[in-house]
């Protein structure tokens, strides 16, 4: 069995250009995760923005050895949006489709799926891997088992799974963010900007439970995969990835890599996780086939 | 292009829900055009106790479509379990067998199956898989022969205008009933707190998940323990759907992602004929045969109206004022302010 | 008299005479009435699955009885017992009498109902939810699931509509299609 690497998936976030470059510039240095995904994935009112770093961030990620896969629009609307997802579908290096408008555009050069795509099944793997799918990180939801059976299913595929961050749920037409600003998404003053990890969402009683980012709701747990070594390689997963946050995302990543060279168990990779500054609390929840929110003792 | 879809006189088809036989029966007499249900099991996502159809109540309940001159559409459009997809498979065999006008899918494995092994079945691209661009609905079009795509919840009118030039199938839309928020078949929310959501398991906050809890002046109701919304008493209780919940974000109370109204775009038929959009839909497979019936009236004399040129709008909106009172109605992304 | 019924509840004075009423018999009226369904309509009872074993507590609160159903097809039964007995069930479905009959022949929406408070439901949601959606399906009226047939049943059908929708103007019940 070959090494379980590392991937950072991308930001989600309405990061400003200057954290952008920062934040990669220390993956870029200081990190030894193997694959970087970049790209806006949420909205695209932002990319005119990022846009201009992102060919930066890629050189500068390329020439420290990293693998960059630029994702594409979760949920493409506009004329740009579309336009965005086209202009990919002659790049040679490797893109992550999030929507179906992404495998069309790649006319059957390869690609790789990322969590927004409905690939709940092995059947639905196959039919994306006729058409150039070399690999698949699956939706969130899905449990561990059907993972695994789909892995099984289709070897040549690589598996990537989930491993960190808050977790990406639910996308809409309209934004969470300017509506709870009082504001019109045409008009939105990118008030995303104020929350970096996503706006907190409690419950009448105060309960956390979940996190606004633009048009996306994700968990307000920070949901952390602690399977070991052995266990991810049982289950033929070939990559984990980590969401990116505000926090130190190097420590992260050397938390992760210890425990996917079995040099810390998952007690150890909990305590590590748990000892940093998280937006929210840990959960599993989902990789047993349980509620997401919920943590789940190995 | 449909070569029917730019003459204004034709008559948009009016798709009707049925969650049992006697609701079928009750839509049929009721003047829908076609009718839509599904197997009582995981292959669809409406997958509520004591609902949905058998397939030999299928079989009986197309000869009962015909009877008046109606379709049978099926749904078998949740996502396939992995490893087990042979109960899709069937689902998909029995849809043909039954002589069923199409199929409504949303799963890559069911419409590849569908489309392999029953290459003269009608296939209707579910909702649950959001095609919203040409790219995507094209491709789905391309590659299983695709002939009507049913439209996500999150599309303008001035989108669908914009689609509809740059496709080649059939489009159908939402005009009235419950209402998602999110993306349809990309939100995970129900199941981040019970474990249970429409992909999955084909349920979005299931009644089993749900509680109450009256501490005298007020009524709690939590999904999955997590507090949905909460009650004075007197006021009306709603069922709790998480995105029509209320929370607290920047200091504020309030319905963060939708108050809770359901959907009514009755007033924006002619815009949506006049979009190209081939059928409307009225969702609510749970709902009684007494509000199938009055809802598909409703609609029945607006589509009809619509094709003979006249408006039936006032007369429509009072058909429809008895099943929408006290509840509040949106017509949601068909028009922009709703983002 | 300065009574005012509420939201279709019987009147206490009312609610007192009915306390002598004896139990047994339409317990058993009504373990036959649903024993004869089970031979007529199978389907009904396959459609409620897992749920045919199910006991549910039917509880009209304005009444000093309660009654425990289990719609175990041809097994089934219906007792009636008195509330302070008030067995557990696996769901319990409690509101004034005169809604729940409305729920049996289809004048009210369940979901209507349960959303407005006028119905609590305790236990298992799911079993209640079977149960509603299997009488939507069944479309019985009173007199049809009692066994009366041909013109006797549509006499008392009618009798039974103009008395309940009577009743229910009296009590202040909610409006239809609330």
């Amino acid at each position: 069995m070959t090494n379980i690497e590392l991937a950072l998936g991308p930001v989600f976030f309405n990061w400003p250009n200057e954290k952008l470059l920062d934040f990669y510039a220390r993956i870029a240095d200081e990190s030894d995760i193997e694959r970087v995904y970049v790209g806006e994935v949420v909205c695209g009112k932002r990319m005119p923005f990022s846009d201009k770093v992102y060919p930066q961030i890629i050189e500068r990620l390329q020439a420290a050895g990293k693998t960059v896969v630029v994702s594409t629009l979760a949920l493409p609307v506009t004329v740009r949006d579309r336009k965005s997802i086209d202009a990919l579908s002659d790049w040679d290096g490797l893109v992550e489709v999030n929507d179906f408008s992404g495998v069309a555009a790649r006319k059957g050069q390869r690609f790789v799926a990322g969590p927004f795509m409905n690939i709940y099944n092995e059947g639905a793997a196959q039919t994306l891997a006729r058409m150039g799918m070399e690999g698949v990180c699956p939706p969130v939801e899905l449990p561990l088992s059907s993972v695994e059976v789909i892995a099984k299913a289709l070897p040549e595929i690589e598996m990537e799974l989930f491993a960190f961050g808050r977790l990406p749920l639910a996308v809409s037409a309209r934004c969470y963010h300017a509506r709870a600003h009082k504001l019109h998404k045409d008009n939105c003053q990118f008030i995303c900007d104020q929350d970096p990890d996503g706006m907190d969402v409690t419950t009448l009683d105060d309960q956390n439970f979940l996190a606004v980012n633009g048009i996306q709701t994700l968990s307000n747990t920070v949901h952390a995969t602690t399977l070991t070594q052995s266990e991810i390689e049982k289950k033929h997963i070939k990559r984990l990835r980590l969401s990116p946050h505000s926090v130190d995302m190097v420590s992260v990543a050397k938390t992760f890599r210890a425990l996917a060279t079995g040099r810390i168990d998952s007690a150890e990779c909990e305590a590590q996780l748990t000892s940093l500054p998280l937006p929210g609390q840990l959960a599993n929840g989902y990789t047993k086939g349980k509620p997401g929110h919920l943590w789940v003792a190995d | 292009m449909q070569q029917d879809t730019t003459t204004a006189s034709r008559t948009m088809e009016l798709v009707c829900p049925a969650g049992t036989p006697a609701a079928l029966k009750a839509a049929a007499e009721a003047g829908a055009h076609s009718i839509y249900c599904g197997f009582r099991n995981e292959t669809n996502a409406r997958n509520f106790p004591g609902l949905n159809f058998s397939e030999k109540e299928l079989n009986a309940g197309v000869k009962t479509a015909r009877r008046y001159d109606a379709d049978v559409l099926v749904a078998v459009n949740t996502f396939g379990r992995a490893g087990d997809l042979d109960l899709w498979k069937k689902a998909v065999d029995a849809v043909s067998a039954s002589g069923a006008h199409a199929i409504i899918a949303a799963d890559l494995a069911v419409l590849d199956y569908a489309a392999e092994n029953h290459p003269n079945l009608r296939l209707h691209l579910s909702v649950q898989a959001a095609a919203a661009t040409p790219e995507a609905v094209n491709f789905y079009a391309d590659t299983f022969g695709v002939r009507r795509v049913v439209l996500p919840r999150v599309m303008s009118v001035e989108e669908i205008v914009k689609l509809n030039k740059e496709i080649d199938v059939e489009t159908e839309v939402f005009v009235f009933g419950g209402l998602c928020v999110m993306t349809e078949g990309r939100c995970a929310l129900s199941s981040y707190a019970t474990g249970k959501s429409p992909n999955l398991t084909g349920v979005c906050s299931p009644p089993g998940d749900v509680d109450y809890n009256d501490n005298g002046s007020t009524l709690s109701a939590r999904l999955g323990g997590f507090t949905i919304d909460c009650f004075s008493q007197g006021e009306t209780a709603g069922y709790p759907t998480l995105c029509k919940g209320r929370f607290n974000a920047q200091g504020e109370t309030s319905y963060l992602f939708e108050d809770p109204v359901s959907l009514n775009a009755a007033s924006l038929l002619p815009k949506l004929q006049k979009a190209g959009v081939t059928a409307v839909k009225i969702e609510g497979r749970q709902r009684g045969k007494a509000y199938i019936s009055q809802v598909v009236k409703a609609f029945r004399t607006a589509v009809d109206g619509l094709s003979e040129g006249r408006t039936s709008e006032a007369e429509v909106s009072a058909m429809l004022a008895s099943m929408t009172e006290g509840g509040r109605e949106t017509t949601g992304a068909y028009k922009k302010i709703w983002r | 008299m300065t009574f005012q019924p509420e939201r279709g509840l019987f009147p206490p004075f009312l609610q007192q005479a009915l306390r002598f009423a004896p139990p047994p018999p339409l317990g058993f009226v009504l373990t036959r009435a649903v024993r004869r369904l089970a031979h007529q309509r199978p389907d009904l009872f396959e459609r409620l699955d897992e749920y045919r074993h199910a006991h549910f507590i039917i509880n009209p609160v304005d009444l000093p009885h309660v009654f425990r159903l289990i719609p175990n097809g041809k097994h089934a039964s219906v007792e009636m017992i008195a509330r302070k007995n008030m067995p557990e069930g696996t769901a319990r479905i409690s509101g004034p009498l005169i809604l729940l009959l409305g729920l049996v022949d289809g004048t009210y929406d369940g979901d209507a109902l349960f959303f407005t408070r006028d119905l609590v439901i305790d236990g298992d949601t799911d079993a209640v939810l079977a149960l509603r959606n299997t009488m939507e399906e069944a479309d019985l009226t009173p007199a049809e699931l009692l066994g009366f047939k041909g013109a006797l049943r549509d006499h008392l059908d009618s009798t039974a509509d103009k008395t309940f929708s009577a009743m229910r103007r009296y009590l202040h019940a909610p409006e239809v299609n609330a």
